[in-house]
């Protein structure tokens, strides 16, 4: 009795195995609430047409996202298919696969995408991820704050000059307290200020040869900034900013008049509860236009164990499939498909022109294996030093010069 | 003589079973890899490509490192204020709470508190108390008649001050539970000789209760300084080492070498020195005990 019925366990429970063979994909990517419901429509659009693939989503918000990345490339494991920037150092640790064979065999279209986009997204010429989108910032502004202080909404026409009068202006202080600043923008934007200045931090953003952030017209840049935070006071520092939930939450709770921040914030900002609209960034001092290029792309691990099926979703996911539905999301990212009408098409986000002509004035930022360690070891103290008003931008950059150069030499 | 040995064959076995389970955790977790971490750190290997044997190249690099020292020196603030003030602060509560007052296990419970709750959680929590624009603190500090209050986290002079108050405040219930546990293993007879003697007040707390409490105070101090040197969480929450590296330390910065830069010889040299710094300290106390340390 015993035996039959242990028997009849046994075969119960082979019964409930798969009926085919299944394969399972772990997909990774960060993203504000509102930036997710395209990743979900991707990912269930996918497991729909492809009932035999299931993919398990692993989502995080972009302050945690790295963390467990690293963590898990370091150990050999980690999704198989995953959202990615700083592409060329982690090609360079070979976590990323090569994708050129995988493109040529399939013929993938990569030809219609963004040629800066592809550039950072490759290491030596060869990509390694396929960008989703270019992420120019604009400025978002606060109609209804403009209105009320009485000032001229923004253009095309304001440089530097201009967005400070107005952020002075905007900017609402009482008892050594601010309740509403003028301005706010992304930690780690400093460098199209420095390119608009006519300066760079070196050279070359993927070949560099020298570090030249210590040249007056970037120091200058620099400047500024840290001039925003601590002598205007109409910028809250980048700490403060962080706390208090970052650009998103700052603009939509009524704490910042303006920010400068990319598309992907249509969507976060659709629910305030005040008029807003999109404005070109300022320009230089003496008109030049800049704005940084390239955004995130997907990438595929190196250490997958499933990498076929891997590359098939990621023809869904970075093709033209994927690139539509997130160009025409809610919180929409200017697609790096530029060359595919369809997605072109697709773009149709409140705003998109502005977006779509800072995306043409577009310049990389450094982007180079050695790069994260010489930012987190030399550039970001340096630039916390400016950023907490305790040294000036000339004393604090070129303290760092000789560490960088003799860094960017032993990265070779 | 045989049944003897026997008996005592059956106990060593008996004893190798009960230790089992730690030892194997030990080995695997502890052991290994600490002798791994200590053969890495002669070589370059960023996880990735094939080690490469350097001799003493990490530690001559870590020596010329100029964050390195400033590392160091961090580290050595940190401990050096967090400890005493933990202690100082343990002690003093534990004097109090030892005494029959209204609200003792309330008390007890409250300066308990800290060290059970989630370091993130708290860590994030104090740094909204220190922001400098709508924080607690110098909300406070200001109708205190502060003009210009410190930035707290984002300066580079207040940022290990602020870390140092949040570890003060988190560890300080573990210093008070021990000491109080200490309190009251002593025996009352002696307090009662005392009182013959006419010993009372800071005289009684002086000449019997401190150096009866000292094996407590040798182990609050020992695992206090070990505790400190290891200081991770509150960095990495509250200021991700920054600004300026004012408040990176040691533990931060082997994680920073590890895994932000895949340099795994370098971060393991630093692991060795962190090592070798807590065992010369550890071995210090115990050589230094004799002269302080009372077994009642």
């Amino acid at each position: 009795m015993k035996k039959l019925l242990s028997l009849s366990l046994i075969s119960a429970l082979m019964m409930m195995g798969p009926a085919h063979a299944e394969s399972n994909l772990v997909f990774a990517y960060w993203g504000d609430p509102a930036e997710l419901p395209p990743f979900e429509q991707i990912v269930s659009d996918y497991e729909a047409a492809n009932p035999d693939v299931h993919i398990q989503v692993q989502h995080a918000p972009w302050s945690g996202y790295f963390t467990r990345l690293d963590a898990q490339l370091a150990a050999h494991a980690g999704p198989d298919v995953f959202f990615i920037t700083n592409v060329p150092a982690y090609a360079a640790r070979h976590q990323l696969e090569p994708l050129d064979d995988y493109i040529k065999k399939s013929d993938f279209p990569i030809d219609e995408y963004n040629k800066g986009a592809l550039q950072i997204h490759s290491l030596k010429g060869e990509p390694f991820s396929i960008p989703r989108d270019d992420a120019p910032e604009a400025l978002y502004y606060n109609k209804d704050a403009f209105d009320k202080a009485g000032l001229a909404y923004p253009d095309g026409s304001w440089d530097w000059d201009d967005m400070r009068d107005a952020a002075m202006k905007l900017t609402d202080a009482s008892n050594g307290r601010t309740s509403r600043y003028g301005l706010v923008m992304e930690s780690n934007d400093w460098p199209t200020w420095i390119m608009q200045n006519g300066g760079n931090i070196f050279d070359d953003p993927i070949t560099p040869t020298k570090f030249i952030m210590g040249e007056p017209a970037a120091t200058e840049a620099v400047q500024f900034l840290g001039d925003l935070i601590n002598k205007d006071k109409v910028m809250p520092s980048f700490q403060e900013l962080d706390q208090s939930g970052g650009t998103t939450q700052m603009f939509v709770s009524g704490q910042a008049a303006m920010a400068i921040t990319n598309a992907a914030r249509l969507g976060s900002f659709a629910d305030a509860d005040f008029n807003w609209a999109v404005a070109p960034l300022p320009h230089g001092r003496d008109g030049t236009r800049v704005n940084r290029s390239g955004g995130a792309g997907f990438g595929m691990n190196a250490f997958s164990d499933k990498k076929d099926v891997a590359w098939k979703f990621m023809q869904f996911l970075c093709g033209e499939a994927g690139q539509t539905i997130f160009a025409s999301a809610k919180a929409a990212a200017v697609p790096a498909m530029v060359g595919n009408p369809n997605v072109r098409a697709a773009f149709k986000a409140p705003f998109g022109d502005v977006f779509l002509d800072e995306s043409k004035v577009g310049r990389n930022y450094p982007n180079f294996p050695g790069y994260v360690d010489i930012t987190n070891l030399y550039i970001q103290p340096a630039l916390d030093l400016v950023w907490s008003g305790e040294q000036d931008a000339n004393t604090a950059i070129s303290a760092i010069e000789e560490n960088v150069t003799k860094r960017l030499a032993d990265s070779k | 003589m045989a049944a003897r040995s026997k008996l005592w064959r059956r106990d060593t076995q008996a004893a190798w079973l009960f230790l089992l389970p730690s030892l194997v955790l030990f080995i695997m977790f502890i052991a290994i890899p600490v002798i791994a971490a200590f053969m890495i750190s002669f070589t370059e290997w960023d996880l990735f490509n094939p080690m490469k044997f350097v001799g003493f190249g990490n530690y001559t690099k870590l020596f010329n490192d100029d964050i390195f020292k400033k590392v160091m020196g961090n580290t050595a603030y940190f401990v050096l204020a967090s400890v005493p003030l933990q202690m100082a602060f343990g002690l003093a509560i534990a004097l109090v709470l030892n005494r029959n007052i209204k609200g003792q296990t309330f008390f007890r419970i409250a300066y308990f508190l800290p060290v059970v709750t989630s370091t993130v959680a708290a860590a994030l929590v104090w740094s909204w108390l220190f922001n400098s624009n709508f924080g607690i603190i110098n909300a406070l500090l200001q109708m205190a008649g502060v003009t210009n209050p410190p930035k707290w986290l984002a300066s580079t002079k207040w940022a290990m001050p602020a870390v140092i108050v949040v570890s003060v405040w988190q560890n300080v219930g573990y210093a008070m539970v021990l000491f109080l546990a200490g309190l009251q293993n002593i025996r009352t007879d002696i307090y009662d000789a005392a009182a013959l003697d006419s010993a009372r007040g800071w005289k009684r707390l002086w000449f019997i209760t401190l150096p009866m409490l000292s094996p407590t105070t040798f182990f609050v101090l020992i695992i206090s300084i070990i505790g400190s040197f290891q200081v991770f969480e509150l960095v990495f929450i509250m200021t991700k080492a920054g600004p300026a590296n004012a408040t990176n330390t040691l533990v931060y910065y082997i994680y920073q070498n590890g895994f932000q830069f895949y340099q795994m010889g370098y971060a393991s040299a630093a692991a060795m020195i962190l090592f070798a710094i807590v065992l010369v300290a550890t071995l210090i106390q115990y050589r230094m005990q004799d002269r302080w340390v009372h077994y009642g």
